[in-house]
């Protein structure tokens, strides 16, 4: 074996400023140790985008035959067509497997992104080469984080802009009541939430991993816990949208719905665009009153309302409860708190990502494998 | 400067002391052999001192008093693991770019000199190295970081006895022409002494013996004699371990001071090998014969 001549520790390249690595160069790093989900990141994109683009290429089909039979006029050129267009769309909002491939997304990149990030290098061991370097774990894991979040940030935004300009026409052809942007499925997979539940999702699969330190077992908690996650925002929604939401007795439905309503408002029963999200009777003496009772007055209000001619009559329902001194309430988001709502509920998505990033530095500073 | 000095050292997992109370202090310019049994707690003590572990109570500091894991030790004190764990599913070209990449400080004319003259292809992934080319590399990417401080958890315990020359000799090269320290755990007594100058010895979470291998065995004898004068003989050393063997007895014995040995007892030398398995064999023996200069000046430790 032959021995290199080695230049003496005198030469050894001093730093006295004690200047540190560039974050460039973690950057280059992380590339090479993060290829394979970046593969990953890159693939579920390109999938999802060719889904989106021949998906949104025939909705568009769909609607141009549908302008062209009139079916937006007065009188239709070929009824036959808007019906074929109304039933086929009537089925593409809440049924589409893109929808549910977009709210999975966040789900893919905790999974196969975030949960092997540290317990891959606990499991294999390579922390004990990666922690003793000059940079320090707490740097190397806050600039890979940065790194794969920069990647997949505009790819999630990308993907929530695809999705959103892809259903405008279904609604627009379809009764706008049946579905929106507001209802859990597209509240969550908008251009701003997408990206948001996909950060969050990156750093619970990144904590996860560097708490149970074993890859598959990170991956599979990963799932459950952002599937659980994700679960939970669609069920809690109606609740978080009753955040900041507006009261009104003044307007006239003519359903009466009690309790959470989540229901878009439209053709008169409430503010345009708006989101219905709370109704309940109070009676005489401003008591809300209780589930039986109310029910008994809908139900009278609702034979009032509609009249034995067939038309509606929102007049007699309104004498009948004020001469019994019982009101309709209802509360509603505006179609304006739509992005405040979005701004809302992602910064306090972000918020508890911020925490599991913390949650994370903190699991690795004080980890004894 | 000592290179390692720790006080009252203890980590514990879930309960289970893996090292306590452990103090000592290693100068630089050393050679310093890490040995003990399994479980003796050899890896938890670097792990400490490069900062891998927390400890649970005590502290331990590199290089004249700088905390074990803070960034200025980091850089300056190089780590290779047992296993030599690295990224196997990139090539060894891209390893050294991360190495390179992760340290203010990489020679990387180095990394790749030492590689072509151990015939290591750049273009190889790291997962079709042999375990002695895996060692090597690890090797190569620690003393390319040009480190005042090298650490080496059981860096031969792999590999064959051609590839623990190598290995050693590399080693060997490196301090000769750098001046570093290094500190090596390993289970192979047998080639200590001829690489190393200091000696660690660690048994049941603690540390047993400690000193220069040279004071070490000078201060240590094999006294054989009759096991009828035995006892009264016993009292006048300090018995590390004993043997009897019918009406012969055998001593491993310390010797604190000049000492003139009682007729009809042969003293003889004793190798390091013997005194390292005496011991192992009596863990409640202990040595701390070396210089073991802690720092008496606790301000001026910076953690």
């Amino acid at each position: 074996m032959t021995t290199t001549a080695v230049p003496s520790l005198a030469l050894r390249d001093e730093n006295p400023s004690g200047e540190r690595v560039l974050w460039v160069r973690l950057m280059r790093v992380a590339l090479i140790q993060h290829r394979a989900a970046l593969v990953t990141i890159f693939a579920a994109f390109v999938v999802l985008v060719m889904a989106l683009v021949i998906g949104r290429d025939a909705v568009s089909a769909s609607y141009a035959s549908y302008l062209a039979a009139g079916c937006t006029l007065a009188h239709p050129i070929d009824l036959q067509v808007c019906a074929d267009t109304a039933n086929k769309f009537a089925d593409i909002p809440s049924f589409t497997p893109l929808v549910i491939a977009l709210r999975l997304f966040p789900l893919i990149i905790g999974a196969f992104v975030g949960a092997p990030l540290v317990a891959r290098e606990m499991e294999s061991g390579t922390y004990r080469f990666a922690w003793t370097q000059g940079v320090g774990r707490t740097r190397l894991l806050l600039v890979t984080l940065a790194m794969l979040a920069l990647v997949v940030t505009p790819v999630a935004v990308v993907l929530g802009f695809l999705l959103g300009g892809w259903y405008i026409h279904p609604y627009s052809v379809i009764n706008i009541a049946v579905g929106s942007h507001w209802q859990s499925g597209l509240f969550t997979t908008t251009w701003w939430m997408t990206p948001v539940l996909t950060l969050f999702a990156l750093a619970l699969g990144t904590f996860v991993g560097a708490v149970v330190k074993r890859t598959v077992a990170a991956i599979a908690t990963t799932v459950v816990v952002v599937g659980g996650v994700l679960v939970a925002v669609s069920q809690f929604l109606p609740r978080i949208l009753d955040i900041g939401a507006v009261a009104s007795s003044r307007l006239m439905l003519s359903y009466f719905p009690l309790g959470a309503i989540d229901a878009v408002a439209s053709g008169g029963v409430g503010p345009s665009g708006s989101l219905l999200v709370n109704g309940w009777f109070v009676g005489p003496g401003g008591h809300v009153l209780a589930n039986r009772v109310a029910n008994r007055v809908r139900e009278h209000v609702i034979g009032l309302y509609q009249s034995k001619s067939g038309a509606n009559d929102p007049g007699a329902a309104k004498r009948w409860l004020a001469l019994h001194h019982y009101t309709y309430w209802f509360t509603y988001q505006p179609a304006d708190h739509f992005w405040i709502l979005q701004a809302i509920v992602g910064l306090v998505v972000l918020a508890f990502a911020a925490l599991l990033v913390f949650g994370t530095v903190r699991s690795i500073k004080h980890s004894r494998s | 400067m000592n290179v390692v000095e720790s006080f009252g050292l203890g980590v514990s997992y879930r309960g289970t002391w893996a090292l306590r109370d452990c103090t000592l202090a290693v100068p630089e310019g050393h050679i310093v052999a890490l040995v003990g049994s399994n479980g003796a707690g050899k890896t938890t003590l670097l792990h400490c001192a490069v900062g891998l572990v927390t400890p649970t109570v005590g502290g331990i500091t590199v290089l004249g008093g700088i905390g074990a894991g803070l960034p200025d030790a980091l850089e300056r004190v190089a780590f290779v693991a047992q296993e030599a764990p690295l990224y196997r599913h990139i090539t060894v070209r891209a390893m050294l770019t991360v190495a390179a990449n992760l340290n203010q400080h990489f020679d990387r004319v180095l990394a790749e000199s030492r590689l072509a003259s151990l015939d290591i292809p750049l273009n190889r992934r790291i997962g079709r190295l042999s375990g002695g080319q895996q060692a090597q590399l690890s090797l190569a990417l620690a003393l390319a970081r040009r480190p005042e401080l090298l650490v080496l958890d059981e860096p031969l315990a792999r590999l064959d006895p051609l590839a623990r020359h190598e290995v050693m000799a590399v080693v060997m090269s490196a301090v000769a022409e750098e001046g570093l320290s290094v500190i090596f755990s390993s289970h192979v007594v047998s080639e200590l002494e001829r690489v190393a100058d200091y000696l660690i010895l660690m048994s049941h979470g603690r540390v047993q013996m400690v000193g220069l291998i040279d004071d070490l065995l000078s201060e240590h004898v094999v006294l054989s004699g009759p096991t009828d004068e035995a006892r009264s003989v016993a009292t006048l050393f300090t018995v590390v371990e004993s043997k009897h063997a019918g009406r012969q007895t055998q001593f491993v014995a310390r010797i604190d001071r000049p000492t003139e040995f009682p007729s009809g007892w042969l003293a003889e030398s004793i190798s390091l090998d013997e005194l390292v398995l005496a011991y192992l064999r009596e863990p409640s023996a202990s040595a701390m014969t070396g210089p073991l200069a802690v720092s008496a000046n606790r301000a001026e430790v910076k953690w």
